[in-house]
C-alpha cells in the first residue's frame, strides 16, 4: 500500500512538497489501511485523470469533516499546527523544520489523521475548484483561547500598514477614506461650449406617466421658437402671440398642464405696467422741466443731434407720451416724423439718463449694452454737420 | 350674471366718484376695476395692521395699528381723527338725550359756510371730544404728558404742519363748494346723499364679506375697524377718482395738440352744441394709470442700495 502511494506519488509529476510529504509519512509509518483507502482511491482517481478526462467526475474530498476531527483531536495544539502548515506550504519552512515541529505536536495516534488531511488537500488541489472560492472558514478561524496567537503575530504587513497609517495626520487618513471607486472620475467637464449649446437647445420634457402624455408638446415648444420676436416686430406682442410663447416656454420647464387663459392678460399687465414705470423715469431725468402734466413748453432735447438724426428706435415711438400703447407704434413712428424734431428724445438721451437713474432697471442687460456700445453716436459726427449722419 | 354677483359695490362706487368729481356715469368695466383696487388695498391694509399689532405683541387689530399705516399722510390722518371723533359725538349726543338734540345742534353748525374747517367746532356743544392718540406723534414720546397747549373750545394755533395738512382737505371742501355752489335744492340733497356713501355704514357684516377678513386675521376686527376701514375705501375711491380724472385731462390735451398739429380743422363750436363732456367717462385704463402713479417706489426704497439698481422689494402701497 506504502509503496503502491509511494509509486502513484512519484509517477504523478506532483510538486516537491507533495514527495517530500509522503516521505514524511513513509517515515512515521503505521499507514493502515484506511488510511490508504483514501489515498488510494485518491491516487487512483488522480491516476485515471491525469493523462485523460476521467471516465467518471472526480468530485473533492469533503476536507472540512476530516479537519474539525483532527482539530478536536488536536486540542491546543490546532493553532500551532496549523501555523507550522501554513508556513511550510508557502514556504517559510523547510522540509526538516516540518518534521521537526510535527515531532513536537503530533503524537503516534495522530499522524495517521495528519496523512489522511494533508493527502485530502492534495487532492483536492488537482481536481476542479469548488464553487465557493472562500475557503475552509475553520481553518482560518482562530480558537477563542488561542494563546499561541497574538493578535498581530499573524498579520505582520497588516501590522506595518496600520503604524504607517498612524503615521498620517486624521485629514490625511479621511482623504484616504474618501476614496471610492467612484473617485477620480467625474464625467466630462461641460465646457463653456457645451454648457451655451445645451442652453440654446430647446428642452423636451420626458412624460413617464403614461397616461399624460400629450402629442404635441414638442410641436407646441418649436411653435413658440417660430414667432417673432418683440424686438424684430417693434411692438409688444399681443395676447395670443404672448400666450403661444408662454405655452413654450411652460412646457420646457415642464409645466406640463400648460397655461390657463387669464396668463397672458396679466403678463401684459404687468409688462405694461413696468414699462411705463421705466419710461417715466427716463421722461423724468429728461425733460428740462420737472413737471409732471404735459405742459405747454416745446420739449427741447439735450443733445443737438437730435434736429438732424432719425429718431432711436426704442425712443421716439414714445415722444413726450407717457402712455405708449401697444399697437401700431410703427404707425405713430411714421406719423411723428412730421412732428417739431424738438420733441423727439433720442438714444443718446436714453443713455444719459439710465446713467443718472441706474436703478430704473434691475440689471443690466443685452439691449442696455447694446445701447451703450452700438446705439449711439460719435461725437465726431455731430461736429461735421455737412456729412449725413448715418446712425 | 355672474358677472353682477361678483361686484357688489357698483352703486357706490358710483355715488363717491360723482362726489369726487366725475361727472359722468362711470362704465361697468371702472367700477369693477375700483372695487378690486378698493378689496386689494382693504386685504393689504388688514394685513399690514395684523403685522403691526403682532410686532405690539397683540392678537387683535387695534385703531392705532391701521392709523399707522397712513401716519404720513398728514391731512388723512387728521380727517381720520375728525371722523372718528364725530362718531363720538352721535354716540354721546344719543346717551345724553334723543336724537334730536343732536339734529339741531349740527344745524346751527351748518350755519357757519360750508368752508370751514373741520376742527373748528362749535362752542355750542359740551362734549367729550376724544382724540384718538397716536403713540408715533412727537408729544407722546417723552415720558411726561406734554400738555396740548389746547384749550377747550377748539384747537389753538395749529402748526405749521397741520396748516400744510388741512390745506389738502381745504382744497377739496372748495372744490365740493363749487360744484354745489349753484344747484337746485333737489340736487343738493341728491349731492349729500351721495357724500355719504360708505362700503361699511350699515353693512359691516356684508363688507366682512366681500374683503374675507374671516382669511385674513384669526381675531374679529372689532367694529371701530370696520368703520375706519369705511372710511380708508371712500378716501380710495376719491383719491383715485382725482388721479384717473387728471389722467384722463392729461390724455385730453395729448389728444388736442395732436389733433391741433395734424392741422385737422376743428369745426367751430356754436351756441346750441350738445356739451362733449358727457362722452368722456373716466375709463378702466385712466384709473390703472392712476393705480400706477400711486405705486411709483419712493427713493428712500432705492436708496438701501446706494442708487445702483438691483432688485428692490417693495410692498403694495396703501394709498
Amino acid at each position: 500500500m506504502a509503496s503502491s502511494v509511494n509509486g502513484s506519488s512519484s509517477a504523478r509529476a506532483s510538486p516537491q512538497p507533495g514527495s517530500k510529504k509522503n516521505n514524511g509519512i513513509q517515515h512515521y509509518a503505521s499507514i493502515s489501511g484506511t488510511s490508504g483507502t483514501p489515498a488510494a482511491s485518491a491516487s487512483g482517481g488522480t491516476t485515471n485523470t491525469t493523462p485523460s478526462k476521467p471516465q467518471r467526475p472526480a468530485r473533492r474530498i469533503e476536507v472540512e469533516a476530516l479537519m474539525n476531527d483532527f482539530r478536536r483531536v488536536l486540542g491546543d495544539k490546532w493553532a500551532r499546527y496549523r501555523e507550522v502548515i501554513t508556513n511550510f506550504l508557502i514556504g517559510k519552512l523547510t522540509r526538516t523544520e516540518l518534521e521537526e515541529e510535527l515531532g513536537e505536536i503530533l503524537e503516534k495516534s495522530m499522524v495517521r489523521m495528519h496523512n489522511q488531511f494533508l493527502l485530502a488537500n492534495l487532492a483536492n488541489s488537482l481536481r476542479d475548484p469548488p464553487p465557493s472560492t472562500n475557503g475552509l472558514p475553520v481553518w482560518s478561524t482562530r480558537r477563542k483561547d488561542g494563546p499561541l496567537r497574538s493578535r498581530m503575530s499573524g498579520d505582520p504587513i497588516m501590522a506595518r500598514l496600520k503604524s504607517e497609517i498612524m503615521g498620517f495626520t486624521p485629514r490625511e487618513r479621511r482623504r484616504i477614506k474618501a476614496i471610492t471607486r467612484d473617485a477620480g472620475k467625474k464625467g466630462p467637464i461641460p465646457s463653456t461650449i457645451i454648457l451655451t449649446r445645451r442652453a440654446k437647445m430647446p428642452a423636451v420634457p420626458v412624460i413617464n406617466d403614461k397616461d399624460k402624455s400629450k402629442t404635441n408638446i414638442s410641436q407646441d415648444i418649436i411653435q413658440s421658437y417660430h414667432l417673432p420676436l418683440a424686438s424684430e416686430s417693434y411692438e409688444l406682442p399681443d395676447a395670443d402671440a404672448l400666450r403661444t410663447r408662454l405655452l413654450g416656454i411652460a412646457y420646457e420647464h415642464g409645466l406640463l398642464d400648460g397655461i390657463s387663459d387669464e396668463v397672458p392678460d396679466i403678463i401684459l399687465a404687468g409688462l405694461e405696467y413696468h414699462l411705463r414705470d421705466f419710461l417715466q423715469q427716463i421722461f423724468n431725468r429728461v425733460r428740462p422741466t420737472m413737471h409732471k402734466k404735459v405742459s405747454d413748453l416745446p420739449f427741447v432735447s439735450l443733445t443737438p443731434a437730435a434736429q438732424d438724426s432719425q429718431a432711436g428706435k426704442d425712443a421716439a415711438a414714445n415722444k413726450s407720451d407717457r402712455k405708449p400703447t401697444e399697437n401700431n407704434s410703427k404707425e405713430r413712428k411714421r406719423k411723428f416724423q412730421h412732428l417739431d424734431d424738438d420733441n423727439i428724445i433720442t438714444a443718446e438721451d436714453m443713455a444719459l439718463a439710465l446713467e443718472l437713474v441706474p436703478h430704473s432697471i434691475v440689471e443690466p442687460s443685452g439691449p442696455l449694452y447694446r445701447l451703450y456700445d452700438v446705439m449711439l453716436r460719435d461725437e465726431i459726427d455731430d461736429a461735421r454737420p455737412d456729412q449725413s449722419s448715418a446712425d | 350674471m355672474s358677472g353682477s354677483d361678483k361686484y357688489k359695490y357698483k352703486p357706490e362706487i358710483q355715488q363717491m366718484m360723482f362726489v369726487s368729481g366725475e361727472t359722468n356715469d362711470p362704465p361697468t368695466e371702472t367700477t369693477s376695476l375700483i372695487e378690486d383696487i378698493v378689496r386689494s388695498q382693504v386685504i393689504e391694509m388688514l394685513l399690514q395692521a395684523t403685522a403691526q399689532a403682532a410686532r405690539r405683541g397683540s392678537r387683535s387689530i387695534a385703531v392705532e395699528d391701521l392709523i399707522f399705516l397712513i401716519r404720513h399722510d398728514r391731512a388723512k390722518v387728521n380727517r381720520l381723527r375728525t371722523y372718528l371723533s364725530w362718531k363720538d359725538v352721535r354716540k354721546n349726543a344719543k346717551d345724553q338725550e334723543g336724537g334730536a338734540v343732536e339734529g339741531t345742534e349740527l344745524l346751527e353748525d351748518a350755519a357757519a359756510p360750508a368752508v370751514a374747517a373741520p376742527d373748528q367746532l362749535g362752542p355750542k356743544m359740551k362734549y367729550r371730544k376724544s382724540k384718538v392718540k397716536l403713540p408715533w406723534d412727537l408729544t407722546n414720546m417723552f415720558p411726561e404728558p406734554v400738555p396740548d397747549a389746547e384749550d377747550e373750545d377748539g384747537n389753538a394755533g395749529p402748526d405749521e404742519e397741520e396748516m400744510e395738512a388741512n390745506l389738502a382737505t381745504l382744497q377739496r371742501l372748495q372744490s365740493a363748494d363749487e360744484r354745489t355752489r349753484a344747484v337746485t335744492k333737489e340736487e343738493y340733497v341728491h349731492w349729500s346723499e351721495c357724500r355719504q356713501a360708505s362700503f361699511t355704514f350699515r353693512k359691516g357684516k356684508r363688507f366682512r364679506e366681500w374683503a374675507g377678513i374671516g382669511a385674513l386675521t384669526d381675531s374679529k376686527p372689532n367694529d371701530d375697524i370696520i368703520d375706519i376701514l369705511g372710511f380708508l375705501t371712500f378716501e380710495i375711491v376719491a383719491v383715485l377718482t382725482e388721479e384717473a380724472i387728471k389722467v384722463k385731462e392729461a390724455e385730453d390735451e395729448m389728444e388736442m395738440r395732436r389733433s391741433k398739429r395734424t392741422k385737422t380743422r376743428k369745426t367751430e363750436r356754436f351756441l346750441f352744441d350738445p356739451p362733449d363732456e358727457d362722452q368722456r367717462p373716466i375709463l378702466a385704463k385712466h384709473v390703472a394709470e392712476a393705480f400706477r402713479n400711486l405705486q411709483i417706489a419712493k427713493p428712500r426704497q432705492y436708496s438701501l442700495r446706494n442708487f445702483s439698481g438691483g432688485l428692490v422689494r417693495t410692498r403694495t402701497v396703501v394709498i
